[in-house]
């Protein structure tokens, strides 16, 4: 692949990766924890559709951090999680499943669009009250794994704006 | 050496981690999951290392490219190695990198055989219609389950729920309330206390009239068909109606049956997927190792040709060394093949050219000895030598030779013989005689020629002597000549001297009897003769005692001429004697004027002052006599020579009529004068006299009129 080629890839990726955003953090707390749930403005394209009912698995992971800014240095982190979401195609049962491949928790969704609505379902975030402060904010951003699709797939992907459906850092405060 | 070896490492290193990166990348492409994470950062290592060596390629690419424009030993050798060994290794690599990915992808093809993808699909689809038919009995239970339910009152269908669950072969059975809600379950598995609620999409469908039956996967490789069916509020009891959801599980062996079809069907689906990409993968895995082997086998090149010219480098070294004659270097010899040999042989040819050298460079170093001997021998003779050789060409002139012809050795060395006819006209007699002698064959010759040099004649004593062919090339002649002038000036000065010294000796003593018995006479015979006779013996020894006087004079003349008197010499500058002697004359000889330029400093000049008085009354007395008639202006005039410091010019000259030409070649010898009543002793005293000083004399004719030139030595204390 040539240099020129590489380059107007990346240049494609950057513009492909606007589309995907979180909207919103929905927060509630409780008398112990606080749970952010985030709501999704995310759109795929044919290529990874494809590559779903062709039986790929695709790894969704969704990083939420908790943190307090600093005014002169980095921000102070004060929680992390993460969640990985492996969506599948099930040719028997004729629709697509999101599994949390921590809790083992799974979904079925009929329609491929669908999929994409139903991932904020799994994506549930909880902290103890006790790492929250009146200064903290949450960062949250989806992202693709790249790393756990098939082998043959991955240098391919990496220079394929189709592939590129990361979402950029969501930034809220926590307590408004 | 030990940054070689470093290098050498290095690039040993980076080739190993290349090679280490390439297999690992092969075996991960077979299909091994747990190196799914590593193979973007060993693919990337790979590129680096490729980038590695490609920039130790290309450094050595440039340093080729700076070395042969600059020229150096074996660059040239070395680059046609280098691109032989690369064309050499290249085609073959080619061709074994087209020939692997043409198998490659038949292979990958193949796997993708239109029977087994027919037979996947009916597979695929034997299943589905199995568990359709699943599907349908479990949905016809449950619908049936639901209109059971429909007549019993709510509150009710809760306590035959269990009983509809072991009349049916559902494993779990629950009931839902309209907001979505699960109102009561009965399961098989007692120890199964949470049922998951089907999805969103179900309740929408079924709140449609559409029934919701899917087959989902549970606790690993079983499966399950869920139904959801509306129960209809027959009684009208509530205003809400109920959801009945049924789980049923497909029988364990059929199950597994099942996901082993849908499990080989995935992965078969995604190779065919993939199918482009793995072979792209394996192609940039093949041109990753074509590119190594490329760049293994330029950096083998390069190495290769490096040791191989080095040896050859040294001795285009020590060749270049023995051209500009330094026979010293010797090459290590640091290998047993052939070019170990060659090396032994250019070290032995080496040695026994340094010892020729050092024969041949003594014998030149004698010959040129013996040459700067004959050269220095010839500088030193006062005898003119002149070689010439057939073609009329001068080979060589000593500096005598020079200085008598008058010429520098750029004018006639290398030149026809002519030359000294185109430079100097007066040499023609010299150059007749050579040309005649040179066609002659005699062995030896001799002869007395004149030559003329602007005013000056020389007098030349030429003596020839043929040089063989065999000697010389084409042969030629060898010419010594001499200036005789100057012994000729002396032989004839010292004959004048001896003849005046005999006129005066002979003449003299005469005279006083002569003068005595005139005048006896006259006193005796004056008295007594008649007056006619004593008018007669009056003039008669007048006559006598005058011509005696005048003989007296002459005689006195000749007398100074001869004789050689002891100088009194003192240092003394001549400004003072030379305006005495003008003083002197320009009272008794108020019409001629006098214009003097004298130089100032004064010079101080070792002379005797009476002789010099005489020098200076001779030059203004022979100046005096030179006009006839006009107004005669005499300049005078001293000066250090142009061309030696230590020599002081005295310039006579005067606009008389100058010297008569015929005479001017004898100007200086006695008895040489126009005048009537001159001795012809003046200029030849003054001759003397300059000579006696250390100096010489020179007359010639200007525009003006006669001039006469002295050069004198300036005392040195």
């Amino acid at each position: 692949m040539n240099i020129k080629l590489l380059l107007t890839l990346l240049f494609f990726s950057t513009l492909v990766v606007a589309e995907n955003h979180v909207i919103f953090l929905e927060i509630s707390s409780n008398e112990t924890s606080t749970v952010i749930k985030p709501q999704l403005d995310f759109h795929t394209s044919a290529q990874i559709k494809e590559a779903i009912d062709n039986g790929i698995r695709i790894n969704i992971i969704a990083k939420v951090d908790l943190y307090e800014p600093q005014s002169l240095w980095f921000n102070k982190t004060l929680k992390k999680q993460k969640i990985t979401l492996e969506i599948s195609y099930f040719s028997l049962g004729k629709h697509y499943k999101i599994k949390n491949l921590r809790t083992d928790e799974q979904i079925g969704v009929n329609e491929y669009p669908q999929l994409w609505k139903e991932l904020e379902k799994l994506m549930v975030f909880e902290f103890p009250n006790s790492a929250i402060t009146s200064k903290s904010w949450v960062k949250l951003r989806i992202m693709l794994d790249k790393g756990a699709l098939p082998i043959a797939m991955q240098l391919p992907v990496l220079f394929d704006s189709n592939w590129d459906i990361n979402t950029p850092w969501h930034e809220q405060k926590v307590m408004q | 050496m030990k940054k070689s070896l470093l290098k050498n490492t290095l690039i040993i290193l980076v080739v190993s981690a290349l090679l280490f990166a390439l297999f690992s990348l092969g075996e991960i492409i077979k299909g091994s999951q747990q190196f799914n994470r590593i193979y973007l950062w060993l693919f990337g290592a790979s590129i680096l290392a490729v980038l590695i060596l490609v920039i130790i390629i290309t450094q050595r690419l440039v340093w080729l490219y700076l070395k042969n424009k600059k020229k150096e030993a074996g660059i040239r050798l070395t680059t046609r190695m280098v691109t032989t060994f690369a064309s050499l290794s290249l085609p073959p690599v080619l061709i074994i990198y087209l020939f692997s990915t043409q198998i490659l992808n038949n292979y990958i093809d193949s796997w993708f055989d239109i029977k087994i993808d027919k037979a996947l699909n009916d597979s695929l689809e034997l299943g589905e219609i199995f568990l359709n038919t699943q599907s349908k009995q479990a949905l016809d239970q449950t619908k049936k389950i639901a209109s059971q339910l429909a007549d019993i009152d709510n509150p009710r269908q809760a306590i035959y729920l269990e009983k509809f669950l072991d009349e049916s072969n559902a494993t779990s059975l629950s009931l839902i309330s309209a907001s979505e809600k699960i109102l009561e379950r009965a399961s098989i598995d007692i120890l199964d206390l949470t049922t998951d609620l089907p999805p969103q999409n179900a309740f929408r469908d079924v709140r449609n009239g559409t029934n919701f039956t899917r087959i989902e996967t549970r606790e690993g490789s079983l499966l399950q068909i869920r139904v959801l069916v509306k129960i209809e509020n027959v009684l009208r009891v509530s205003s809400n109606f109920r959801y009945l959801q049924g789980l049923f599980a497909i029988p364990k062996q059929y199950s597994k049956l099942a996901y082993n079809i849908e499990e080989a069907a995935i992965g078969y689906n995604q190779q065919k997927y993939q199918r482009e990409q793995l072979k792209n993968s394996y192609n940039i895995i093949l041109a990753l190792v074509l590119l190594l082997v490329m760049l293994l086998a330029l950096l083998w090149a390069f190495s290769a040709a490096k040791n191989l010219v080095a040896p050859v480098r040294l001795l285009y070294k020590a060749t270049e060394r023995i051209a500009e004659g330094d026979y010293s270097k010797t090459i290590p010899v640091t290998s047993n093949d052939e070019i170990g040999f060659l090396v032994k042989s250019f070290n032995s040819m080496s040695s026994q050219l340094a010892a020729s050298s050092a024969l041949a460079h003594r014998a030149q170093t004698d010959a040129l000895n013996q040459q700067l001997y004959l050269q220095n021998v010839l500088s030193h003779l006062s005898s003119g030598v002149l070689s010439v050789n057939k073609e009329q060409r001068i080979l060589m002139a000593n500096s005598a030779a020079l200085k008598i012809v008058n010429l520098k050795s750029i004018d006639i060395v290398n030149q026809n013989i002519h030359q000294l006819t185109v430079k100097n006209e007066g040499l023609e007699p010299l150059v007749e005689l050579i040309i005649t002698k040179l066609n002659d064959h005699n062995e030896e010759w001799q002869q007395e020629i004149l030559i003329t040099q602007k005013d000056e004649r020389k007098v030349l004593v030429v003596r020839g002597s043929h040089i063989p062919e065999q000697e010389q090339d084409e042969g030629g002649i060898v010419v010594v000549f001499d200036d005789q002038t100057i012994i000729n000036q002396a032989q004839r000065d010292a004959a004048w001297s001896e003849v005046a010294r005999r006129l005066a000796h002979e003449v003299k003593n005469p005279l006083t009897p002569i003068q005595l018995s005139a005048e006896r006479l006259r006193l005796r015979f004056l008295k007594k003769l008649p007056e006619e006779d004593k008018d007669v013996l009056d003039r008669a020894t007048q006559t006598i005692v005058s011509q005696v006087d005048n003989l007296k004079t002459l005689v006195n003349a000749f007398s100074d001429y001869a004789k050689a008197p002891e100088l009194k010499r003192e240092p003394r500058g001549l400004n003072r004697l030379i305006k005495e002697a003008v003083d002197l004359y320009y009272i008794s000889h108020a019409g001629i004027n006098f214009d003097l330029v004298l130089h100032n400093p004064e010079p101080t000049m070792f002379i005797d002052k009476v002789r010099f008085s005489q020098l200076l009354t001779n030059l203004i007395k022979n100046s005096s006599e030179s006009a006839e008639g006009q107004e005669l202006t005499i300049k005078i005039e001293t000066r250090i020579s142009e061309q030696l410091d230590n020599i002081l010019v005295l310039r006579f000259s005067d606009n008389g009529n100058g010297f008569k030409q015929r005479i001017l070649e004898h100007l200086f010898e006695p008895y040489e004068t126009t005048k009537a009543t001159g001795s012809g002793l003046g200029l030849a005293i003054v001759k003397k006299i300059v000579e006696e000083h250390g100096g010489n004399i020179k007359a010639y004719n200007d525009a003006l009129g006669a001039v006469i030139e002295i050069n004198l030595p300036i005392y040195k204390k």
